[in-house]
C-alpha cells in the first residue's frame, strides 16, 4: 500500500493511494495518509489505483475528512471504480464527501 | 445442490487478525480456479472482509486463536460460502444499520459492514449449530464458472460398472471437505517420487511405496491457512511435497517457528498417541501435502521396514528443536518484562513533567485544575500552565498525533521548546503568536518522522482579565463568561504545528469577567468511543459542563472524566484523555 502526494493547480494536494484498502493495507497507509491530509486544507484523494476497499478503509478516508473540516478545508474523492463507487454510495459517504470521476471534475468542485 | 456439479473447497484458519489476509488470498485463488469475474470477486472479498472482521472483533477473549472455517460450494452460476466460527452465539445479520448521517460529524463508521454484506451478496442466512455460528452468503455470478480440468477425470457411471475401480473419488474427508483426485500430473509424479528421499521414507525403495502412496490424495493449501490448532483432534498425517508447514508454539505469525520442509511430516504424533494437536500448524505459500489417514498410516505405512526408525529419529529431532524454541521464548518473555518496566518508568517521568496540582495555590485570582490519563504507558497529550510574572499567566494544551513512545518523545521536545520561551509578554497578542511560530519552527526541524501536534495556547492578564490565545488546529475549548453558559470558541483557526514551517499564527482575544471559566481538552474526550462505535461528541460535553454547579475547576474536570467513563462503558480507552480547567475567581463576596 503506497501513499504519494502530488501537487495540482490552485494549491490543492492530490493524495494518490495505490493498493488495497483492506485491514492490512489500511494499517500500512494510515499514518502516512493522516499526515498527508493534515498538511493541506484542500485535498483530492485519488482512488483510481485502489482495487479494493472495505469498511476499515472507508473509516480511514472519513477520519481524514474530519481533519479537513477542522482545518477549514475540503476533501474530494476521485476516480473510484464501479464497485468502489457503489460501496461509497451504500455507506452514504458520497453524500458527505463529493466523489468525482476525473481530476478536472475534482478540481472544479473546489470552486 | 447437485452433488456431481457442486465443487467444494475449504479454508481453515483461526480467530485472529491474520484471517483477513488469508481469506482474501484464498478467495483470489478460488476466483482463478473457477473463472470468477473481477467484479464478483470484489463483492465476495468485501463481504467476507466485513464478516471476518466482525467475528474477530466481537469474539470474547477465550475464543481468540480457535479454529474457524470458510466453506465454498461452487455451482455453475452461483457460489455459496459459509463462515463457521466457535465463538459465543452472535448473529451479525441482526446488527442494526447505522442511521443515515446528515453531517460529517454524525457519520458512524462502525456498523457499516453488515449493510455492505446485504447490498453486495444475493442472499444471507445465519444459523447456530453444534455450538458454532454459521453465516452463509450466496452470490449469483455474472459468468458461469469454468470446470476445473480435474472434473473430467472423475469416472463416469459407465466406467464404474466394471466393478474394479479401486478408489472412490471425490474423497470425502472427515472434516466435511471434499478432495478431488488429480490424475497424476508430471509434477505430482515428481513430487511423489521425491518421497523416497524424504525423512520418513528414507532408505525405503520407492517401489515399496509406490502402490501405497498413490492411493493418497494430494492437497494444495493456500499460504497462511491454519491447518491445525492446539486442542484440535487430528486424524491425518500430512507429508509435505512442496512449500512448507510452519509449527508455532505460540500465536501463528508471532516470532519463530519450526519449519517442516518438503519430505517432512506433521500429525504423526497425534495419530500415534491419539492426543489433540499441541501447536499451530500454518501453511507457507504454494504448499502441497500428501494426506495419509490415521489407519493407513498406522497399519500400512508404519509397517514398512525403516519407517518406524526414521519416524523416531524425526520425532527426537523435533523434540530437540522444540526445546530450543521454548528457551528462545522464555528469553523473549524476560526481555518483554524488562521493556514493560522501562515504559512504566517512562510514564512516571512523563507525568512528573506536567505541572503539579494544586496549580497556583497561593494565587486567589485563579482556580485551575488539570488532569491527564494516558491510553498506553506513555502518551502524546500534555498541558502546561505557569506564571510569566505577577500579572500574566501562560497556558497551553496540546495533542501529538499518534500514541506511545514516538508521540511521547515529540511531546517532550514540544514542552521543552515552550518552556524555553521567555520575555516580551507585555504585548500579549504578539507574544503568544510568536511562541507558536517559534514552536512550529523548532518542531519542523529534525522532524523526519513527519510528526505534528495540535495546540491551544494563551496568556491571561490577571489585572485586565484579557485573554489572548492562539488556536493551532486544536479542539475548540469551552468558554463561559461570568455566569453565562459554556460555548465553543475557536476563531481564528490556524494550522497544526510541526508540519509546515513559516506559518504566521494569528491570535484571538476575549475579555474575561470574574467567574469566567475556560475548559480545554483533547480529542480523547470528544472522540471517546463506546461499544457501538459512537463518539461522545461536542454537544454532550457542552451539556455536561453546563450542568456542573457550582462551577469549580475541580468539579468540571471530575465531571469530564466521569462522563467519559460512563459513556465509554466496556469499550477500551483508545486515546489519551486530557483536561485543563482555568477559572477566574468570581467577584468578591459571592463565596463560590
Amino acid at each position: 500500500m503506497k501513499v504519494s502526494v502530488e501537487s495540482t493547480p490552485k494549491g490543492i494536494a492530490r493524495i494518490v493511494l495505490d493498493g488495497r484498502l483492506d485491514v492490512a493495507g489500511t494499517q500500512a497507509a494510515e499514518s502516512e495518509f493522516n499526515a498527508a491530509v493534515a498538511a493541506a486544507a484542500n485535498v483530492i484523494v485519488d482512488l483510481s489505483k485502489v482495487p479494493f476497499i472495505a469498511s476499515v478503509g472507508i473509516r480511514m478516508l472519513v477520519s481524514g475528512t474530519r481533519t479537513q473540516t477542522k482545518l477549514g478545508g475540503k476533501m474530494v474523492m476521485m476516480g473510484p471504480d464501479e464497485v468502489t463507487r457503489k460501496i461509497l454510495f451504500t455507506t452514504g459517504i458520497d453524500q458527505l464527501v463529493p466523489v468525482r470521476d476525473t481530476l478536472e471534475e475534482a478540481l472544479a468542485s473546489f470552486g | 445442490m447437485n452433488q456431481l456439479t457442486t465443487r467444494r473447497r475449504l479454508l481453515k484458519g483461526i480467530i485472529d487478525t491474520s484471517m483477513n489476509a488469508v481469506t482474501s488470498t484464498w478467495l483470489q485463488e478460488l476466483a482463478e480456479e473457477f473463472g470468477i469475474t473481477h467484479e464478483d470477486l470484489y463483492r465476495i472479498d468485501l463481504c467476507f472482509a466485513e464478516l471476518v472482521v466482525n467475528v474477530v472483533s466481537y469474539a470474547e477473549a477465550q475464543f481468540v486463536g480457535q479454529p474457524m472455517e470458510l466453506h465454498a460450494a461452487v455451482e455453475a452460476e452461483r457460489i455459496t460460502l459459509t463462515l463457521i466460527d466457535p465463538a459465543q452465539a452472535f448473529d451479525p445479520l441482526t446488527l442494526a444499520p447505522p442511521a443515515k448521517a446528515e453531517k460529517l460529524e454524525d457519520l458512524q463508521i462502525g456498523g457499516q459492514g453488515i449493510p455492505l454484506v446485504r447490498e453486495f451478496s444475493n442472499a444471507q442466512s445465519y444459523e447456530r449449530r453444534d455450538g458454532k455460528n454459521r453465516v452463509e452468503l450466496r452470490f449469483d455470478l455474472a459468468v458461469p464458472t469454468k470446470a476445473p480440468c480435474r472434473e473430467a477425470m472423475v469416472p463416469r457411471g459407465i466406467d464404474r460398472r466394471g466393478g474394479d475401480v479401486p478408489a472412490t473419488f471425490p474423497l470425502h474427508c472427515r472434516d466435511g471437505s471434499i478432495v478431488e483426485r488429480e490424475r497424476r500430473q508430471a509434477s505430482d509424479r515428481r513430487a511423489k517420487s521425491f518421497l523416497s528421499w524424504s525423512q520418513i521414507f528414507h532408505g525405503v525403495p520407492y517401489s515399496d511405496l509406490e502402490e501405497l502412496v498413490d492411493r493418497f490424495p494430494i492437497q494444495s493449501i493456500v499460504g497462511g491457512a491454519v491447518v491445525l490448532s492446539p486442542g484440535e483432534m487430528n486424524s491425518e498425517v500430512l507429508i509435505v511435497l512442496a512449500g512448507r508447514l510452519e509449527i508455532y508454539l505460540d500465536q501463528p505469525g508471532a516470532g519463530t517457528f519450526i519449519e517442516i520442509a518438503p519430505g517432512g511430516c506433521v500429525g504423526e504424533m497425534s495419530v500415534i498417541d491419539n492426543q489433540p494437536a499441541s501447536a499451530y500448524v500454518v501453511a507457507g505459500a504454494g504448499t502441497k501435502v500428501l494426506v495419509v489417514d490415521a489407519n493407513s498410516f498406522l497399519n500400512e505405512v508404519m509397517a514398512i521396514p525403516n519407517v518406524s526408525r526414521n519416524l523416531m529419529a524425526a520425532l527426537s529431532e523435533r523434540m530437540r528443536r522444540s526445546n530450543e524454541q521454548i528457551i528462545l521464548r522464555v528469553r523473549k518473555e524476560m526481555e518483554m518484562e524488562r521493556v514493560q518496566h522501562e515504559l512504566a518508568y517512562a510514564r512516571s517521568i512523563q507525568e512528573s513533567l506536567l505541572p503539579k496540582a494544586p496549580l497556583f495555590p497561593g494565587e486567589p485570582r485563579l482556580d485551575c485544575v488539570g488532569r491527564m490519563i494516558t491510553a498506553r504507558e506513555v502518551g502524546g497529550d500534555f498541558y502546561d500552565i505557569f506564571a510569566l510574572d505577577a500579572h500574566h499567566v501562560f497556558f497551553v494544551i496540546a495533542d501529538v498525533c499518534g500514541k506511545g513512545l514516538p508521540a511521547a518523545l515529540f511531546m517532550v521536545r514540544a514542552m521543552a521548546a515552550l518552556r524555553a520561551q521567555s520575555g516580551g509578554h507585555h504585548q500579549p497578542a504578539e507574544y503568544v503568536e510568536r511562541v507558536m511560530v517559534r514552536l512550529n519552527e523548532q518542531l519542523c526541524a529534525y522532524n523526519d518522522a513527519q510528526q505534528f501536534l495540535t495546540a491551544f495556547a494563551g496568556i491571561i492578564d490577571l489585572d485586565t482579565l484579557m485573554l489572548h490565545y492562539v488556536n493551532a488546529g486544536h479542539n475548540a475549548p469551552l468558554l463561559a463568561l461570568g455566569n453565562d453558559e459554556f460555548t465553543y470558541i475557536s476563531d481564528p483557526v490556524n494550522p497544526i504545528v510541526g508540519m509546515i514551517d513559516g506559518i504566521a499564527y494569528r491570535a484571538g482575544k476575549v475579555a474575561l469577567t470574574p467567574g469566567s471559566a475556560l475548559l480545554l481538552y483533547t480529542d480523547g474526550v470528544t472522540e471517546a468511543e463506546n461499544t457501538f462505535v459512537e463518539m461522545l461528541g461536542e454537544d454532550r460535553l457542552q451539556a455536561r459542563m453546563n450542568a456542573v454547579i457550582p462551577r469549580r475547576s475541580e468539579s468540571l474536570v471530575e465531571a469530564v472524566f466521569v462522563d467519559v467513563h460512563e459513556f465509554a462503558g466496556e469499550a477500551a480507552q483508545s486515546d489519551d484523555i486530557t483536561v485543563l480547567s482555568i477559572r477566574v475567581a468570581p467577584p468578591v463576596g459571592t463565596g463560590a
